[in-house]
């Protein structure tokens, strides 16, 4: 038989798997669209600013989507002891920036940048997980990642589709040996948000075995990526820890105790929003679903990954956005493939994705 | 070693690459912005200002203090209170009430704002250097001594120039200069 004999159901399942991701991705994507036009149209506008409110879909650029845009369009600016911007991380505001440049809005930039990397995102992620599990694995998980409630911070004009495409992207590109694509793919993604650096911990193993200096460069470089941040932040706010003390303005410490504090802090916290119950109760489901992936087989560095991702956000005091910060682990929706019936899962998913879409305007993701 | 040199140089390349493409392609804030962002760190350290305010073509004298102040039916708050020379004052109590004796201006948070209350014009300052776009400073005189302007819409910022001190306000048609008057006890810490 002929190489390209043998290449072919490779390449036919690899095709499959593409126009399934596709298709979820679209379907997915425009529930969320959908839900989003609708809410403009007739919904509460109370924390939408004037130029999200001109656009359909000025909903997905709200929240942390109007800082993003701050830095793209301004710099950074730190205020001491008040919110300020360098609280965002600039990968997802220089892709911005080159949006704008080639004609589009912020706002739609913002948006149009995130959903199409979300679908990168869902073919990486299939590929990784295709090459973890099997097939059918993978497409249980694409289709439960493509309609995960919290997912929808992924058609957010925030950074958490584009990380996610790195992070899938760096590991495949590292699993082919290709590590200098891994290094550039996992850097990138630590200079959209830091969690990326966790995302190591599953090359380690790969690295010892390559037994290569670039493969320990491409394990060095999302820390590299971070230096180059923070001496970028010294360079021109004269503070290279000024990300660290901008997030203190949102009430974010990191400190050993910190978990303790989140938890002794949960009644204050409920009474001044009781959203915060949302992000307690994907706290608890983000690490049933990791154990979930251990038992379906996802290997232990995934998993250790996926609890940092999960719970080091927590040492800051504070539950709030656990529910975002945790679509950043591939491990928790390794964890949803596994759960029995995955159509009626995804069913459930997706009346839960357009609740959230629809209560957008009450609280951040 | 060969290995661990390889490494060093590709985080190093990465370092390199990353710091290069942040510092080119990223704007930087506007000198207006970073002046109005001190001023702001300044309004912060203080909670009692003396003012000379032009308000409705009148110069009246002002005293802005932030801090416990009496509210509705006699109870203190924290807010802003200020008094000016003609008896009249207004009483600014978060999140959105506004309380009047005598007069009720025409626009009672302009008048704060150009009074150089601190928490209430501290507030509006961080949020037009961040949110206001970029903003250059001018150089100007104020009141007879070197200082710096900064134009955002509605309201126009004096600093002085070396210190970015906060001196004066111009807003709606209601100028301010002001100066503080004694540092809070937060004063020490920041």
């Amino acid at each position: 038989m002929s190489e390209l004999a043998l290449r072919a159901p490779a390449f036919r399942t690899r095709a499959r798997t593409l126009t399934w991701a596709l298709g979820w991705w679209a379907g997915g994507r425009l529930l969320v669209l959908a839900t989003a036009a609708v809410v403009d149209a007739v919904g509460p506008r109370g924390y939408t600013g004037g130029d999200e409110r001109g656009h359909a879909l000025g909903l997905l650029g709200a929240w942390d989507g109007r800082w993003y845009r701050t830095v793209a369009e301004h710099g950074y600016l730190l205020e001491p002891g008040r919110q300020s911007d360098p609280a965002f991380f600039p990968l997802f505001p220089l892709l911005l920036r080159a949006a704008h440049a080639l004609g589009l809005g912020w706002v739609a930039g913002g948006i149009l940048l995130a959903n199409l990397s979300f679908l990168a995102a869902l073919v990486l992620f299939a590929e990784l997980t295709r090459e973890l599990f099997d097939e059918a694995f993978a497409r249980r998980a694409v289709m439960l990642l493509a309609v995960f409630p919290a997912g929808a911070a992924f058609s957010l004009a925030y950074p958490e589709s584009l990380v996610l495409a790195l992070i899938a992207g760096g590991v495949v590109a590292a699993r082919r040996d290709r590590w200098l694509l891994a290094a550039a793919l996992l850097a990138a993604g630590t200079l959209a948000r830091p969690e990326t650096a966790f995302a190591t911990i599953p090359l380690v193993p790969l690295a010892r075995r390559s037994r290569r200096g670039v493969a320990w460069g491409a394990v060095a470089a999302p820390f590299a990526a971070l230096g180059s941040f923070a001496l970028y932040l010294g360079a021109t706010l004269h503070d290279p820890l000024a990300w660290t003390h901008a997030e203190r303005a949102w009430g974010r410490r990191f400190t050993p105790l910190g978990l303790a504090r989140a938890i002794a802090g949960v009644p204050q916290a409920f009474a001044s929003n009781a959203w915060v119950v949302r992000d307690i109760a994907y706290f608890a489901l983000y690490l049933a679903l990791l154990a979930l992936a251990y038992r379906a087989g996802a290997p232990l560095a995934w998993i250790a990954a996926g609890a940092l991702i999960v719970v080091l956000p927590t040492f800051s005091g504070s539950f709030h956005s656990i529910n975002r910060f945790g679509l950043l682990a591939p491990a928790v929706f390794w964890g949803l493939a596994a759960l029995p019936r995955p159509r009626v899962v995804a069913a459930v998913a997706g009346c839960l994705l357009v609740v959230t879409v629809a209560t957008l305007p009450l609280m951040f993701p | 070693m060969r290995v661990v040199g390889l490494a060093a140089l590709v985080a190093a390349g990465v370092a390199a690459c990353a710091f290069a493409v942040q510092w080119a392609a990223l704007p930087d804030a506007g000198n207006g912005n970073v002046a109005a962002a001190r001023a702001a760190v300044w309004l912060g350290r203080y909670r009692e200002t003396r003012a000379e305010l032009t308000l409705g073509g009148r110069r009246l004298g002002a005293t802005c203090y932030h801090g416990w102040i009496d509210g509705r039916r006699g109870r203190d708050r924290r807010g802003t209170a200020l008094l000016l020379s003609n008896g009249d004052a207004i009483r600014a109590l978060p999140p959105h009430s506004l309380l009047f004796t005598g007069i009720k201006p025409a626009r009672p948070v302009a008048a704060l704002e150009a009074a150089g209350c601190t928490k209430v014009l501290g507030d509006r300052l961080a949020e037009l250097a961040q949110f206001a776009g970029t903003v250059r400073a001018r150089r100007t005189r104020f009141d007879g001594t070197p200082a710096l302007a900064v134009a955002f819409p509605h309201l126009t910022l004096y600093v002085a120039r070396r210190t970015d001190i906060p001196v004066g306000v111009d807003t709606f048609r209601i100028a301010g200069r002001f100066r503080f008057v004694r540092p809070s006890p937060r004063a020490g810490a920041s």
